[in-house]
């Protein structure tokens, strides 16, 4: 892969950056939208900015459209390197004027392939030309950072979660700004996101990262279905894949057969009330079972409140590397639900299939609810986990334990919301299981399984 | 007795002079020091920064000494009066100018530096990004968005220069119209009686010193304005 080749782009970095190791190879066509795709922290600012040259990464290669701008003899400067980058935050220099922003990497000699006049057009910045970077909203100074990354003439675009510091309604004001681009303009464009949603309007290729390696790359279509990440393929072999018969995006569907021969011991849902803090109580449980060392995965989740107590936030946390995976947003001004989004979830779903691939003692899934009851959210993950044998503990809220019955055929345990019950339950199930297990070392496998099923 | 009198003017026009030359030499050497020193990351950066920060604490007649030493014609000063056919650079006005920049400069460089600082690195990553070339970027970006920094070390370094006494006094000695300065004037006259004389130099010192302070004050507000 680490070749110069016409219409590709080709670039490897490997390296160490404090405790973080990036070892990211990628080989894409050289037009088209490509997202690159990933949790926060997997690396892919770190590939954008060694693409740029922003970056030197000493054992890294970078050609594109068979121009090589970095191999183990040379490294073009940044400077020399025909790209555009939009950063995260506008960047507008305060000193220059919206035009003279605009204008300050567009090359002196005329034939520029990418017009002022057009681009202008193209984001909507006529009436903005004459102002100072100061008297514009968030939202502007975005499209004009777009706008003069794209009038230095790149051969290439990167962008860096262009829309994160963005308020929704802005995002939503770029959003139309940046199709109109994909649909206008033939420069390849790589644009960087943890947000689903906007790789989904507008992406050709998609590539996956985590922990600082690609995990999977190709045309969105052909990676959409699989974005419960990489996941399934390869490295899970071993899990079984009931995905395609339970947890269908259907709406209360029947009874699915592959729970019959679930331990019914081994399912336990905590029933809980609007009032209840499940969550705290599912974290702080969890929690534990971490520090005495028990090997547990999935997510549990945390609220974030203010100095008044009020909630303002929500995290999720990933059990098994301890990660804080996703901040969600409250719903609204003083509600107090909060809902995991897109890339929250995607993260969570990696979180919860991993703890699966990884054969944990315990999978902790807050929770079911009604996104769960609709058939969304992580309902495909729950029903993997139960599917595969692991002892799962989740929270279903009483409204939604119709749907929670419908799904599992009515196998499990109910428990009351209380610390009490949730140890209780486990401090049988993981002495049954340490039993068994013991069985199991002493006397073989067919053994175990008779004092498995003796003992449940 | 007249208040404007050849003698006091001279030695404001000798000050204002000397002050003139050297803040603007003193840019001159402040910006290449402060860019580095802002940007450099080796271990001996803060050595030589501590180098230039020296005459904000050592006295000035130590400072004044170590350089009418190196002035003097034993030393490095006298040798470059040779080549124009002078025998030391000590009790000239070029000697003042010296001695002016190394003792001023620390107050043009730190807050040059600390402009060149604040502004980060994404400005010139941007501008990196955009084509522009380091030196580029340095003209076109760096200066400006560092000129509220620039704009201080200058006002810093010409008030101290006007300001210096001790340092003035042990090198430049007391030449009228060629090394007698404000300060040293108004020394003299003290020493002499000539309290009138004093008044108005001193007077003229308070002044100066208030338009100063105001001036920068203005300069913070109009930046800080301009940042929000």
């Amino acid at each position: 892969m680490r070749s110069a080749e016409p219409g590709r782009i080709n670039a490897g970095f490997r390296g160490k950056l404090g405790n973080f190791l990036l070892d990211a190879e990628v080989s894409l066509p050289a037009t088209g939208f490509t997202a690159i795709f990933g949790p926060s922290g997997c690396g892919k600012t770190t590939v954008a900015r060694c693409i740029s040259g922003l970056q030197h990464m000493s054992d890294g290669f970078c050609a594109v459209d068979g121009e090589i701008w970095q191999d183990h003899h040379c490294f073009r400067p940044v400077h020399r390197r025909p790209i555009g980058y939009v950063f995260q935050e506008a960047s507008l220099f305060p000193h220059l004027s919206v035009r003279r922003n605009l204008l300050f990497g567009a090359p002196k000699a005329a034939g520029a392939q990418i017009v002022f006049d057009e681009v202008v057009e193209l984001l909507g910045l006529t009436a903005l030309l004459d102002r100072s970077p100061h008297r514009l909203s968030g939202g502007e100074r975005q499209r004009v950072a777009i706008g003069r990354a794209l009038l230095s003439q790149p051969k290439l675009l990167l962008m860096d979660e262009p829309l994160a510091a963005l308020d929704r309604t802005t995002r939503n004001e770029i959003l139309p700004f940046l199709e109109r681009l994909h649909d206008r303009l033939s420069l390849p464009v790589f644009y960087i996101s943890h947000d689903m949603t906007e790789i989904e309007r507008f992406a050709d290729y998609l590539v996956l990262m985590e922990r600082g390696r690609v995990v999977d790359s190709g045309p969105l279509t052909s990676l959409r279905s699989g974005l419960r990440p990489a996941a399934d393929r390869g490295r899970h072999g071993d899990c079984p894949d009931r995905r395609k018969s339970v947890g269908k995006p259907t709406r209360m569907t029947a009874m699915p057969t592959d729970f019959h021969d679930i331990d019914p011991n081994r399912l336990a849902a905590i029933l809980y009330r609007a009032q209840d803090d499940v969550d705290s109580l599912l974290a702080s449980f969890a929690e534990a079972l971490v520090r005495s060392g028990e090997r547990i995965g999935g997510i549990v989740q945390r609220n974030v409140k203010d100095g008044t107590g009020c909630q303002v936030g929500m995290q999720a946390i990933d059990l098994m590397s301890g990660r804080e995976i996703s901040i969600c947003q409250p719903l609204g001004s003083g509600a107090m639900a909060c809902k995991l989004d897109a890339a929250g979830l995607a993260e969570a779903a990696v979180a919860v299939t991993r703890a699966i691939a990884a054969d944990v003692d315990l999978v902790v899934i807050n929770k079911f609810s009604k996104q769960e009851a609709a058939g969304e959210g992580l309902r495909d993950e729950l029903a993997d986990a139960i599917a595969a044998g692991i002892p799962v503990l989740t929270a279903v809220p009483e409204k939604c334990l119709d749907a929670w019955n419908d799904f599992t055929g009515g196998i499990g345990t109910s428990l009351l919301c209380e610390r009490s019950a949730i140890e209780g339950w486990w401090h049988d199930l993981s002495s049954r299981m340490k039993r068994a297990r013991a069985a199991r070392g002493h006397a073989g496998a067919a053994t175990a399984l008779l004092a498995d099923h003796h003992v449940g | 007795m007249e208040i404007w009198s050849t003698e006091i003017r001279q030695s404001v026009l000798l000050t204002i002079e000397l002050a003139t030359i050297s803040t603007a030499i003193l840019l001159v050497l402040a910006t290449p020091l402060a860019w580095s020193l802002a940007r450099a990351q080796a271990w001996w950066t803060e050595i030589v920064a501590s180098v230039v920060a020296l005459p904000l604490v050592l006295p000035p007649t130590v400072l004044g000494f170590y350089l009418l030493v190196l002035l003097g014609p034993d030393g490095p000063g006298g040798w470059i009066a040779h080549l124009w056919g002078g025998r030391t650079l000590a009790f000239t006005f070029e000697g003042l100018v010296i001695g002016s920049v190394v003792y001023s400069m620390p107050f043009v460089v730190q807050p040059i530096r600390n402009a060149f600082t604040a502004m980060g690195e994404r400005p010139l990553e941007v501008a990196a990004t955009l084509r522009a070339s380091p030196l580029r970027t340095f003209w076109t970006v760096a200066v400006p968005l560092a000129r509220p920094g620039f704009l201080t070390g200058a006002v810093l370094g010409f008030a101290h220069t006007v300001g210096e006494f001790g340092l003035v006094l042990m090198i430049g000695g007391n030449i009228p119209g060629r090394t007698k300065v404000l300060s040293v004037a108004l020394f003299d006259y003290v020493e002499t009686s000539r309290w009138r004389e004093a008044s108005i130099l001193a007077g003229l010192m308070v002044i100066f010193a208030f338009a100063v302070i105001l001036t920068m004050t203005l300069v913070d507000k109009r930046a800080a304005r301009a940042a929000a």
